[in-house]
């Protein structure tokens, strides 16, 4: 990376080099059946340049192509993105733990008893399921090197299980329920993966109607980021600072119901989106986004930091500010208080096409692809051709009902169950 | 390189070996309001083995060519490990041995437009945007050219080279009132002639005027409609709603899945006829040959109504006893190939636009596309905006119109198809698996489809 630094500043004032190699090997059931074996090994660097007041940036994946990396961001630093800050000097730095020994050493075998201990499982609930797992490990080196100073690098792992299935007939069409487990730790105890598959296919047996209108409705952890996605796009300082997002200037107004919270924490030991700093060099912390339903902080980088004259965030990548790993904090009711206080309404568990609308926007819509009718407090089966429709700006403001005290970790989210009031459901009328 | 990958291809045990190697140089330009956001210029370089055995297979994929008989072998031993397993007979449908070099068919190819000419070419365009109108607060400009070598060689004698070239821009205002924000605006791309991103200041200037006016739009009523879709909402609900089902890869290996997709079944009314094609060059999903070395066609999904056909790889195609349709594609070398979409059509029909709305008394014209999904059965998009129709007539303008459906009734309550036809070559692409975004087209003529339902507002 030296070199490459000192070759950089014959071309511009200040460089900054990423360097990151790393390898992935997986095990696929499908219709389950063993189905493939794949190892990956990739390596990147990357280069950013600034000459007078301008960035370019240039990457590589081919082993020793210095001489394109440097031309290329030799050509795009004269007519690069006008900047407004320097690359950072060296910082102190936390450095969460975001490698686990074991990965490195789960072997194929293993990974293959893991994939196929849970086809096998579901397979023994309901042998027309086709049943889908994957065992994944990854490994990997990151450094990160600026000319103002800063020198750092890190490893990581990573350890993913996916698992779940299809169930297609023609009577009652299609079923389709995956859930996955994701962290840098490994572990062989994919039992409540299990369980929870299971149960959701064991909860879809039945089904039950539901009439358009305005219901409560439970979103469980993993779908909570339907609500949740659209208002960490609008605290992206890109989104502040080139006027996307209603929130700009609106830090410390009450906006949302005061007993929500979101959080980006990247201290988290064995969390996948922990990290001691972030792309740019910047130490990354814990921060909260929306405190007690004030907007709290935006997510910044080098440059939208300096266009909004405050101070990054840790949230620094290659193409601008994202989310280390985002928590909402949980209330105090369990998931089940919740479910039992329902006399009519809808447990949310998958939904279709709820991303594809306008973030910045507030409104989210989609399918239910994964429903069930709440009666009386029980779930009574399966709703299906229905849509919801919220609005993630007025709804989690006025119609919050609770937030649960369990929680469910998806990759670098972590969230509870959340209760919405009057929700509209469209059906077939 | 041809050499190369004979020779490494030689060390192959399996009873299928393939090496695909890919060095693909990008250009990518990024506009954010006023400001420049992301000048960047890349190079994707890699490669991959692919083995198949007793029916398993095994994938590896590197960045360095180094000992790439070395790869040969893990990729054997791989699928080797699954054969064991599975002791099955490895199924490939036969295709012709091919050895060809293919230049890239271009009109003009993005190298030839200097960095320069492309940066002032998208910063006018944002000019032009963020000075429409003062309640336009922002804009989202993006641009992309990538410049493909790709080189495919299999243990059969096959050698493929290809040079692809893949366009894009999305030019997009962003208007802000108070809590509402509203975007709109331009998507085009080609696999051929950096022209397509030119000239675009008409389109713009309608998609500017658009976001204003949608400042002040309410959002569509929740409900059961009848519906038009605008040839760009129809091709996207061409490809999520359908495309997706006939991708054999998913049907192969699922029994119910296979009854529900027999052939000679019908989904639709006759004027319904839908196809999907490697061969209309210029679109995004146009390709010579698939990544599995084998050459694109067109493929008739449904005719007059009837099931008819369905895209396959070599091994889908094998298993079920069909013919392989070019349909293998991996998004680059870091994925083994399955079974995609290229352009995906509904057909031209016969009813003009008018005889569509005459008889609707309430009902929405849903126009552009932000994006959609579908579980197989279910679909779900969202369009860019739509229109009410009211007693025959285009009435006031909508936002946040998202429509969802079960996939097969509505296939079956498409009532009419209009004369129109038209080419969406937008700069996203269609995601499967981990591989998105796989540059694909749409076409289609305006639709009209009974029975949808809009979520919305109730």
């Amino acid at each position: 990376m030296r070199e490459l630094l000192t070759q950089a500043l014959k071309v511009g004032d200040q460089a900054e080099v990423f360097q990151s190699r790393g390898e992935k090997h997986a095990v696929v059931f499908q219709a389950s059946k063993l189905k493939e074996i794949t190892s990956t090994e990739e390596q990147s660097t990357t280069l950013r340049l600034i000459q007078n007041g301008l960035l370019g940036s240039a990457s590589v994946t081919k082993p020793d192509s210095h001489d394109i990396l440097l031309k290329y961001a030799a050509n795009t630093v004269k007519y690069g993105s006008p900047i407004k800050y320097s690359f950072p000097p060296q910082a102190q730095l936390l450095q969460p733990r975001v490698t686990d020994e074991r990965v490195r050493h789960v072997t194929q075998q293993e990974m293959l008893d893991i994939a196929g201990d849970l086809v096998a499982a579901l397979h023994a609930f309901d042998p027309n399921i086709k049943a889908m797992a994957e065992a994944i490990k990854a490994s990997g080196y990151f450094g990160l090197s600026n000319s103002n100073g800063f020198v750092a690098e890190g490893e990581y792992t990573a350890w993913s299980v996916v698992f779940g299935g299809e169930l297609v007939s023609e009577r009652d069409g299609f079923l389709f329920i995956y859930d996955a487990l994701s962290g840098t730790d490994f572990t062989a105890d994919v039992s409540l993966l299990k369980a929870r598959v299971i149960e959701a296919f064991r909860l879809a047996q039945n089904t039950a109607s539901i009439r358009a209108g305005q219901y409560p409705v439970i979103f469980a952890p993993g779908e909570v980021s339907c609500l949740v996605n659209p208002l960490v796009a609008c605290l992206n300082g890109k989104a502040i600072s080139r006027g996307f997002s209603p929130f700009k200037g609106r830090l410390g107004e009450l906006a949302f119901d005061p007993r929500l919270s979101i959080i980006d924490d990247a201290t988290i030991d064995g969390a996948v989106g922990s990290k001691g700093f972030d792309r740019e060099g910047i130490p990354a912390t814990k921060r909260s986004l929306i405190e007690g339903g004030k907007i709290n902080g935006y997510m910044l980088d080098l440059q939208t930091a300096a266009e909004l004259n405050m101070s990054p965030t840790g949230n620094g990548s290659v193409s601008g500010p994202v989310q280390n790993n985002i928590i909402v904090p949980g209330g105090q009711a369990s998931w089940s208080e919740m479910l039992a206080g329902i006399d009519e309404g809808v447990l949310i568990e998958g939904t279709m096409g709820a991303w594809a609308g306008n973030p910045y926007g507030g409104q989210v819509s989609g399918n239910i692809s994964l429903g069930y009718k709440i009666e009386k407090g029980q779930i009574v089966g399966r709703i299906k051709d229905a849509m919801f429709s919220v609005n993630v700006f007025t709804d989690l403001r006025d119609n919050l009902v609770a937030l649960s005290s369990d929680k469910l970790w998806r990759g670098n989210t972590c969230y509870p169950y959340l209760q919405l009031a009057n929700v509209n459901i469209s059906t077939k009328s | 390189m041809k050499e190369l990958i004979s020779r490494a291809l030689a060390a192959s045990t399996a009873d299928y070996c393939e090496i695909r190697i890919e060095e693909t140089h990008q250009t990518s330009i990024v506009y954010r309001g006023r400001n420049l956001d992301d000048l960047a210029q890349s190079m994707r370089y890699g490669g991959n083995v692919r083995a198949l055995k007793d029916g398993g297979w095994g994938f590896v994929s590197f960045n360095s060519l180094d000992n790439l008989e070395a790869k040969v072998h893990m990729a054997c031993e791989q699928a080797a490990a699954i054969g064991a397993v599975k002791q099955e007979v490895s199924q490939l449908a036969e295709v012709p041995v091919v050895v060809q070099e293919l230049a890239a068919d271009v009109v003009l190819h993005p190298r030839e437009v200097s960095l320069e000419e492309k940066v002032e070419l998208f910063s006018r365009y944002n000019d032009q945007i963020l000075n429409f109108h003062p309640a336009i607060t922002s804009s989202l400009v993006r641009y992309f050219d990538r410049d493909i070598r790709l080189y495919f060689g299999n243990s059969e004698g096959t050698y493929v080279k290809q040079e692809k070239v893949d366009i894009g821009c999305g030019l997009r205002a962003i208007a802000t009132s108070g809590d509402i924000t509203v975007q709109e605006g331009v998507s085009t791309g080609s696999n051929s002639d950096f022209g397509c991103v030119l000239g675009k200041e008409d389109e713009l200037r309608k998609a500017c005027q658009l976001a204003v006016d949608l400042l002040l739009a309410p959002t569509v009523k929740g409900g059961e409609y009848t519906v038009i879709l605008d040839p760009h909402m129809a091709g996207l609900f061409v490809h999520e709603a359908f495309g997706h089902l006939s991708e054999a890869d998913d049907i192969t290996e699922n029994e119910e899945l296979r009854n529900i997709m027999t052939l000679g079944k019908r989904f639709g009314r006759d004027i319904l006829n839908i196809y999907d094609t490697g061969l209309d060059h210029g679109n995004r999903g146009a390709l010579a040959y698939d990544d599995e070395g084998v050459a694109a066609q067109r493929t008739d999904l449904v005719k007059d109504g009837i099931l008819v056909g369905r895209l396959h790889s070599r091994q889908s195609a094998a298993k079920m006893g069909e013919n392989p349709t070019g349909s293998a594609r991996a998004l680059d070398y870091r994925y083994a190939p399955m079974v995609r979409m290229r352009t995906t059509c509904i057909a031209k029909g016969e009813t003009p636009f008018a005889e569509m709305l005459k008889d609707i008394e309430l009902g929405v014209y849903a126009v552009g596309g932000y994006g959609g999904e579908t579980n197989g059965e279910m679909f779900t998009f969202t369009a860019s905006y739509g229109f009410m129709i009211r007693q025959g007539q285009i009435a006031e303008l909508v936002k946040d119109v998202t429509l969802t459906g079960n996939v097969f009734t509505t296939l079956a309550n498409i009532d009419m198809i209009g004369d129109d036809f038209t080419f969406d070559n937008n700069a996203g692409g269609c995601g499967k698996g981990y591989q998105s975004p796989l540059p694909t087209s749409e076409g289609s003529p305006h639709i009209r489809v009974q029975k949808v339902v809009i979520g919305g507002a109730s």
